[in-house]
């Protein structure tokens, strides 16, 4: 399939969820109204709706829905392509430890400065920081260094999963602990206009990027050392996709808590349709990880009277799809 | 290194390289010059470097001691692929062209040209729109060989490339050597467990031994019953052959197997 026909499906239907999202949720709003509150500011349309509806549609709904397809959007490519450069299926881009580093961060932040700038920044930092202790582990070793790498990252994920765990035993359990812990399990609740500014735009810059180098993945997929063979820059390579994948998770990590499988499954659902070629892969992993996780953050705010975690939907719906692919494919799309 | 007189010029030239793996020395001492379009044959037993050679031509281990110049444009085809990638043959042989794109660029008009004049030298353009991971081990082979043709290589390092094939293949495999060698100008650097592949097509050879050990010159003098027995404990006959009014040379086990008594 072409990516011009993936994308001739992909992009209407995340239109149509991206509206529905805005329109979705405890207090019902149509959708002409909906639209009519989107495109005022454009064509001066008549008010036919209240005052409190646009005030949720455009501050409350419009930054927690475009958070959610910019997520899924950079979970999804970060995913597609360290499955690719890790050669490796089962990859995701909680792999390298980064997602628990950047979690410990913003929750260290939370505890010291509450929500806000502060939580974020610290998110970045620990990220990096859980890169750096990945990435100076496998240094330490020879072999199989993709390998290494893997286990590395578990160790390190390991390790600022028990510090968060530290974090919660510390935490103020009247205030503090529940706000940490609800965040922790995925949620896009603190998601408000601020991150139009800072957030989201480094998101979608880190992505945007990783999508332009992607024939380079093509080439890193072959092997560290086959595309070092062929004259690749590897080092150069790694480096610029290590850097501005865990810039991603982080920002990611550090609005919306950590939300786990849509980076595995999405790529994997996107490769049984258009193939491995990372060319046409990483864009249409990066719009169907935005469709589903905007599905998501719906049913997280509709399916019952109290918010449900991102994390608990997530695991739900992604290990019996990811149980589906395993058996239909019987194992075939390793990467 | 008196061939440094012959004519031409020498595409590679290694100087005393040495390299050890913790505490064994795994290549000691070793020198060679190859010209261009010649090939070379590396030959010994299992373990004893033979790998690690290419890998240090290629530029992939860098703790060795030692000089070597090497072409520019040097190519390296690994021995087992784990086929882990499920692109086209066609895909697969155009990412041979990955080390003259920058990080963002994708493959342009040259790109693909390159790329099918690779897969007709290699002589599998009918499998390019095959997927890599269906094709047979010899195409697999002959794909990595097209891929590392269209990256524009003078020099091909090829770990044990006849390996896995069946005899066709393996003939297959041999002409092609030589037609890159004599039509392309390709510098060839293969290593083989077979002497006979190595009489068939290279110019010269080397033997690498346990400790370090290692013995280079013209092919016809270094394959020799004595060396074999020498570096593999082997016994062989290396004989020459009238076989259709050509001479060719032949490295022939001698198995030491008491048949049973026919009844």
């Amino acid at each position: 399939m072409t990516l011009k026909k993936i994308f001739l499906f992909l992009v209407p239907a995340a239109a149509a969820v991206f509206l529905t999202g805005l329109s979705a949720g405890r207090y019902h709003i149509p959708f002409l109204r909906v639209l009519g509150i989107l495109f005022h500011p454009l064509f001066g349309f008549e008010k036919n709706w209240l005052p409190v509806e646009e005030a949720v549609v455009l501050n409350l709904r419009l930054p927690r829905v475009a958070m959610a397809a910019v997520s899924g959007m950079g979970l999804s490519v970060c995913g597609a392509v360290y499955q690719g450069i890790f050669r490796n299926p089962l990859v995701s881009p909680g792999v390298i430890g980064v997602t628990s580093g950047a979690g410990f961060g913003a929750a260290l932040g939370i505890l010291l400065f509450g929500w806000g700038i502060g939580a974020q920044l610290f998110a970045f930092i620990f990220g990096f920081a859980a890169l750096l202790m990945t990435l100076s582990i496998t240094g330490k070793t020879g072999g199989n260094a993709i390998l290494v790498f893997i286990l590395a990252g578990v160790v390190v994920n390991m390790f600022f999963q028990a510090g968060i765990s530290f974090l919660k035993i510390i935490a103020d359990s009247e205030d503090q602990l529940p706000s940490i812990v609800y965040w922790l399990m995925g949620s896009l609740s603190q998601t408000g206009k601020e991150h139009f500014f800072f957030t989201m735009p480094l998101i979608i810059i880190s992505s945007l990027l990783l999508i332009a180098a992607r024939w380079r993945i093509n080439a890193l997929s072959l092997g560290i050392d086959a595309a070092k063979s062929l004259g690749v820059k590897t080092g150069e390579s790694l480096v610029f996709i290590l850097f501005f994948s865990t810039l991603a998770v982080s920002a990611v990590v550090s609005v919306g808590g950590i939300v786990g499988w849509v980076g595995l499954i999405v790529p994997h659902m996107v490769r049984m349709v258009v193939g491995s070629d990372h060319e046409k892969l990483l864009p249409a992993s990066a719009v169907a990880g935005a469709i589903l996780f905007m599905l998501i953050d719906i049913s997280a705010r509709i399916i019952a009277p109290v918010e449900i975690p991102l994390g608990v939907i997530t695991a739900f719906i992604g290990t019996p799809v990811f149980i589906y692919l395993l058996v239909k494919s019987k194992g075939s799309w390793v990467v | 290194m008196s061939d440094m007189s012959k004519k031409g010029k020498a595409v590679i030239t290694v100087n005393n390289l040495s390299f050890s793996y913790g505490s064994g020395k795994l290549i000691s001492d070793l020198s060679l010059s190859l010209m261009q379009g010649e090939i070379l044959a590396v030959l010994g037993p299992n373990g004893v470097g033979k790998t690690t050679l290419l890998k240090i031509l290629a530029g992939l281990l860098k703790k060795y001691s030692g000089k070597f110049e090497i072409g520019k444009e040097v190519s390296y085809v690994p021995q087992i692929f784990s086929t882990g990638v499920n692109y086209t043959v066609y895909n697969m042989v155009l990412l041979g062209r990955a080390g003259h794109l920058g990080l963002f660029s994708s493959p342009g008009e040259l790109d693909r040209e390159k790329a099918y004049e690779a897969l007709k030298k290699a002589g599998i353009e009918d499998l390019s729109e095959r997927r890599f991971s269906e094709i047979s081990g010899g195409e697999k082979q002959l794909t990595l060989i097209a891929r590392a043709l269209a990256s524009g290589a003078e020099v091909l390092l090829l770990d044990e490339p006849t390996s896995d094939l069946d005899i066709k293949n393996q003939e297959r495999m041999l002409e092609l050597l030589s037609e890159l060698s004599l039509k392309s100008g390709s510098t060839i650097i293969f290593s083989t467990h077979d002497p006979s592949h190595a009489l068939a097509v290279s110019d010269r050879s080397i033997f690498l031994g346990k400790g370090g050990i290692s013995r280079c010159g013209a092919t016809e003098e270094i394959i020799t019953g004595e060396n074999i027995k020498k570096y593999y404990s082997a016994n062989v006959k290396v004989t020459k052959l009238e076989i259709e009014g050509k001479f060719l040379t032949y490295c022939l086990p001698i198995y030491n197997i008491i048949k049973r008594d026919k009844v």
